[in-house]
């Protein structure tokens, strides 16, 4: 847990505004400020380079998974592939993806004084395996592949964050928002005779996505949590039981799905 | 809502075993406000609470010490999220609600509430008075 940071000494050593803009009076850079609210930057206790360096690591996987996942979703609505009706569900998605993209970025640079990541150039067809820009129903499939890989990638690095408080809670704050997505995509698939999934993953079933996409599933068929069967404990089905908790990636593991995306 | 009642089951169940006698008591509930009668009523019941839950775990979650105990609670709240998302989607189909502006602000950050907002909120629901004067404010 992070020590108590209300000492007028540590006071001294938050990033204040004014120091984390090299060059107050450049609009873009104060317009990118304004969306990392006060408390960020003034709540950020002093913190060991050592952990600065790690942090600035896993922020940057963090960064990647919503670089691909904004850009995603910004080249889907721009080719139109998007039936009409579900424009407003993808708008909203990408507009929290690039809010994820825009934040990982201030906290990357301003706060933790590192460098972000640039944006890859990615290649949604996988080596051409995919047509996600020119036919819907793959466009989902792969839509609900990446949500429900950002999930378990967010979940895998809650430990590795949390010498942080503040940057655990963000972490968390943007996991449930990419449950959420994953949530409305599935039953999105769903509605459409796309498949039978529910908004939560039953055991470690892709349904009908590609088979390259197991590896975000494998896992997900496990139930039992600190030491404890829960179908032992309560007599409810496997299925409803695998539901009930996601489970954690590696990074590793998360890179390995996200590089058949990689140009 | 078959499902959510299963997983409910299951994190409390878990829960009980998992805390063992330090788990809190069972808690009687007033469920007088929701018209059981109503599918609006109890979907906007279930979606008060799933959205609740999500912003309890969210703020929670700093004060966590132990990593075992921060990732299973991890696991609990994305589908704590998956289900708000579906109650939101059941409510106003095919809308933005599913991840609202009501809850996510303009970093994409989900709200958080402290133990002391959602306690507050859970108590209309909850008779039995609940001491949260031991948790961190």
């Amino acid at each position: 847990m992070c020590p108590d940071t209300k000492t007028p000494e540590e006071r001294d050593t938050f990033f204040s505004r004014r120091d984390a803009i090299p060059q107050f009076g450049d609009l873009s850079k104060k317009m990118a400020m304004a969306a990392v609210p006060l408390g960020i930057l003034t709540a950020m206790p002093k913190v060991a380079k050592a952990d600065t360096v790690s942090l600035i690591g896993v922020l940057n996987f963090a960064l990647t998974l919503e670089h691909l996942e904004y850009r995603y979703y910004q080249t889907g609505l721009y080719a139109n592939v998007i039936t009409a009706a579900d424009r407003l569900i993808f708008q909203k998605v990408r507009d929290h993806e690039l809010a994820h993209v825009k934040f990982l970025q201030e906290v990357i640079t301003y706060v933790l004084k590192g460098t972000a990541v640039a944006q890859p150039v990615f290649d949604f067809t996988a080596g051409g395996a995919f047509s996600p820009f020119t036919d819907y129903p793959t466009f989902l499939a792969l839509s609900q592949a990446f949500e429900d890989t950002g999930v378990r990638a967010y979940k895998g690095q809650a430990a590795n964050v949390k010498e942080s408080d503040v940057v655990l809670t963000a972490a968390l704050s943007i996991h449930s928002v990419e449950a959420r997505h994953a949530s409305m995509v599935r039953r999105l698939r769903t509605k459409k005779g796309l498949d039978t999934v529910k908004g939560w993953i039953t055991n470690n079933s892709r349904g009908t996505l590609p088979a390259p996409t197991q590896g975000i599933y494998t896992g997900e068929e496990n139930v039992s949590h600190g030491g404890v069967n829960v179908i032992s404990l309560t007599g409810i089905d496997a299925g409803a039981v695998s539901e009930a908790w996601d489970e954690p990636l590696t990074d590793t593991q998360v890179l390995g799905i996200a590089s058949l995306f990689l140009a | 809502m078959g499902d959510l009642e299963k997983h409910e089951r299951a994190h409390r169940e878990f829960f009980k075993a998992a805390l063992g006698n330090m788990a809190i008591g069972e808690l009687d509930v007033d469920f007088s406000a929701i018209d059981f009668n109503s599918r609006d009523s109890v979907l906007n019941a279930a979606k008060t609470f799933e959205d609740l839950g999500v912003a309890a775990y969210n703020g929670a979650g700093q004060f966590i010490e132990s990593s075992d105990y921060l990732l299973i609670a991890g696991k609990i709240v994305s589908v704590e999220a998956r289900h708000a998302a579906a109650i939101r989607d059941l409510i106003n189909p095919g809308s933005a609600d599913f991840a609202g502006d009501d809850l996510i602000d303009a970093n994409g950050l989900e709200r958080t509430l402290t133990f002391s907002q959602v306690l507050t909120a859970a108590s209309t629901y909850v008779t039995t008075p609940i001491d949260f004067s031991q948790l961190p404010s």
